[in-house]
């Protein structure tokens, strides 16, 4: 994650609004158009490195930790996005970033529900997720994959297991909103709402939406990033 | 002491047990199809649609009446036990408000809305009788003889025996209707409350006011000849062979209980959770309110809210309803009195592009019924494309497949495609509070002092 790896990293503060976003398990590319929709509509926007990416940690918690650092020693983000297991990442760099560096936490897909909390379980529901996704997704991921390598795939999956989401959120400081989409079913609804409801933070559900529903509606995913931001 | 499990206890028909289970579901984010009937039943139920009806009728009439448990085991009951039960149906999560009490359509698609949880205040016990549906009065010596064990096994309830030979015609010549009303908190919904309500979050108590002239029993324990529906009490009542009326008491299957709302009063006050008290005179009463609320709710996200659903009794699935952005209007039976409403509610709203009508099939045409087509004119009479959903027209009333197809028919309308979040509690408690339909009391306590917990499980 050499990208994220000294102070000032994140470019010179701002008045315009800034959004991150940490993408899913060792998968950027899918989630580039939705990034570029983003900047054409006038929100600097910058999409971070994947965990378990080539260069950057599988560990979630290194990750995330880092991130923190880097939110510390640079600029303030309006909005720090994470996409599913990327949630887990961005929530501990929330937690562990200085007060007032990240004005907003949105989590789309947030993992790992407690319900699928086992190798097995999580893999399996993501793989029966993967059917109900559009076609042209996985063939822009498995390049992803490729490059980062069975290992990492491995030690980000360990992680996700291990990150428990509904405590590291106890220790985020800014406002969040969880998303989820209506058929998604790497998480769970009732897991999702909990995690909204329990902090006194938003659910946002999308209709008709997959796990990855960002991919293929880039348009919403600004116009959500959007709304949250006003 | 034998316990008959709780899945035995209550009617699969049961408006409560539903209802409830319908929001249930939505607090899970699914779809309510076929009444929650496995995929497979719903598959039976569509094939045996196509019989012809003499033949659907007898089926229909005998897997009902399988449903009523034995009379000699109503000391089995153990109504604490099916709290327990509808407690643990529900998604184990924090909640910003709970509703109690009376069952409503209405209502548990507002809670859908808000994800909210509701509890309800009165079940049915559906026992297994063979007699003359036009003789209430036989029905009224068969409750006296038998329903001692069950109020002596729980004291926590009152008993409304309900006899509605014009509804529930077919089911009453093998069963009789046994509905329980809580006059107490039962452990299970206290704990529920305890350890499920957020800190400061109020309970939303529900009060249907309406009420029936009975013929007391004993002290927990009235008949009612009749019931809400195409017909007044008098109607009932005039009948042959049916017992005088001695005094009045909250309607069997709708009205609320005294004692239930005395017992949530006082755990609100002892644990300093707010009460609203949402109150109205008969089932049809929120629906007007709750569909002005959600239109408003959905049209404030950007969605368009042209279209109307209309849900009937059962058949609902309050989850998909709000997915597809659409506004609930719940109607209690398919009878002119719900008709009614639906045509002044109509003729006060801003136009829909969309109405889309259920109607419950109980199979017989019973006085004071509304038909299809006299629900298509009035849907339509605003310029909507009003149409029937899941429902073959022809074979009203007893299109007894609907049951089977209203998820389909529902899941198949259009996506809103717009992001949703659950209505603020306090917007629609104040929303409430502007019809003039329902009373909406709340009763402040002092500020809660306990933190928020530490996570969602």
């Amino acid at each position: 994650m050499d990208s994220l790896s000294g102070p000032g990293a994140l470019g010179p503060p701002s008045s315009e609004p800034r959004v991150l976003v940490v993408p899913g398990a060792a998968v950027r590319r899918y989630v580039e158009p939705v990034t570029d929709t983003l900047t054409a509509r006038g929100v600097p926007t910058r999409l971070l490195d994947a965990p378990g990416q080539a260069g950057a940690s599988a560990d979630l918690s290194i990750y995330g930790a880092r991130l923190g650092r880097c939110l510390s020693d640079g600029g303030p983000v309006d909005l720090l996005v994470g996409l599913s297991v990327g949630t887990q990442a961005a929530a501990v760099a929330a937690a562990a970033a200085q007060r007032g560096r990240v004005g907003h936490l949105l989590l789309v897909g947030p993992t790992v529900d407690p319900e699928r909390r086992t190798v097995a379980r999580f893999v399996a529901a993501w793989a029966r997720a993967g059917t109900r996704e559009d076609t042209s997704l996985f063939p822009r991921q498995v390049p992803d994959w490729r490059g980062a390598g069975v290992r990492q795939l491995a030690g980000v999956v360990r992680s996700a297991l291990s990150v428990r989401l509904e405590k590291v959120l106890a220790d985020v400081p800014c406002p969040i909103t969880v998303v989820h989409a209506e058929r998604d079913i790497v998480t769970s609804h009732d897991y999702a709402a909990g995690l909204a409801t329990v902090f006194g933070q938003q659910l946002v559900v999308i209709p008709g939406a997959t796990h990855s529903w960002p991919y293929a509606d880039g348009a919403g995913f600004a116009d959500l990033v959007a709304a949250v931001l006003r | 002491m034998r316990t008959l499990k709780p899945t035995k206890v209550v009617a699969s028909f049961d408006s409560a047990t539903v209802l409830q289970a319908a929001l249930a579901a939505a607090l899970r984010g699914e779809p309510f199809p076929h009444l929650g009937h496995s995929s497979a039943a719903a598959l039976a139920v569509r094939s045996a649609g196509r019989l012809p009806w003499p033949l659907l009728k007898q089926l229909y009439a005998r897997i009902g009446a399988s449903e009523g448990i034995d009379p000699a085991r109503l000391g089995d009951v153990d109504l604490g036990e099916v709290a327990r039960a509808l407690v643990d149906s529900i998604p184990a999560r924090p909640y910003p408000a709970v509703l109690i009490g009376s069952s409503n359509g209405a209502l548990t698609h507002l809670a859908a809305a808000m994800q909210v949880p509701w509890l309800p205040g009165t079940v049915l016990v559906p026992v297994a009788r063979r007699g003359d549906p036009q003789r209430p009065v036989d029905a009224l010596e068969f409750g006296r003889r038998t329903a001692g064990p069950l109020l002596k096994r729980n004291r926590d309830i009152a008993l409304h025996h309900m006899h509605d030979q014009v509804q529930d015609e077919l089911m009453v010549a093998h069963m009789t209707y046994f509905r329980t009303k809580w006059q107490e908190l039962p452990d299970a919904y206290a704990a529920f409350l305890s350890r499920r309500l957020m800190p400061g979050a109020p309970v939303l108590l529900v009060e249907d006011t309406s009420r029936w002239p009975v013929t007391r029993v004993s002290e927990r324990h009235v008949f009612q000849a009749g019931a809400q529906g195409g017909r007044a009490a008098d109607y009932f009542l005039s009948r042959p062979h049916t017992p005088s009326a001695d005094g009045e008491a909250p309607e069997a299957e709708w009205g609320a209980d005294a004692g239930l709302g005395s017992a949530v009063r006082r755990w609100c006050r002892s644990s300093g959770h707010p009460l609203v008290q949402i109150s109205y005179a008969g089932p049809q009463g929120p629906a007007a309110a709750v569909a002005t609320t959600l239109r408003e709710w959905h049209q404030r996200s950007g969605a368009p809210a042209d279209r109307l659903v209309v849900p009937s009794f059962v058949l609902g699935d309050p989850w998909t309803t709000i997915v597809k952005g659409a506004v609930p209007f719940w109607t209690f039976f398919s009878v002119e009195a719900a008709l009614d409403s639906l045509r002044a509610y109509l003729e006060d709203a801003a136009p829909y592009r969309y109405v889309d009508l259920m109607l419950f099939q109980h199979g017989v045409p019973s006085a004071g019924i509304a038909a299809p087509d006299e629900w298509l004119r009035v849907a339509g009479a605003g310029g909507a494309r009003a149409r029937l959903l899941g429902l073959d027209a022809r074979r009203f009333p007893h299109d007894i497949a609907s049951i089977a197809r209203y998820g389909r028919a529902l899941r198949a309308l259009p996506d809103s495609g717009r992001p949703w979040t659950p209505m603020d509690v306090g917007t629609v408690v104040e929303s409430l509070s502007r019809s003039s339909s329902l009373s909406v009391l709340t009763e402040s306590v002092p500020a809660p002092t306990s933190d928020r917990p530490a996570g969602p499980r």
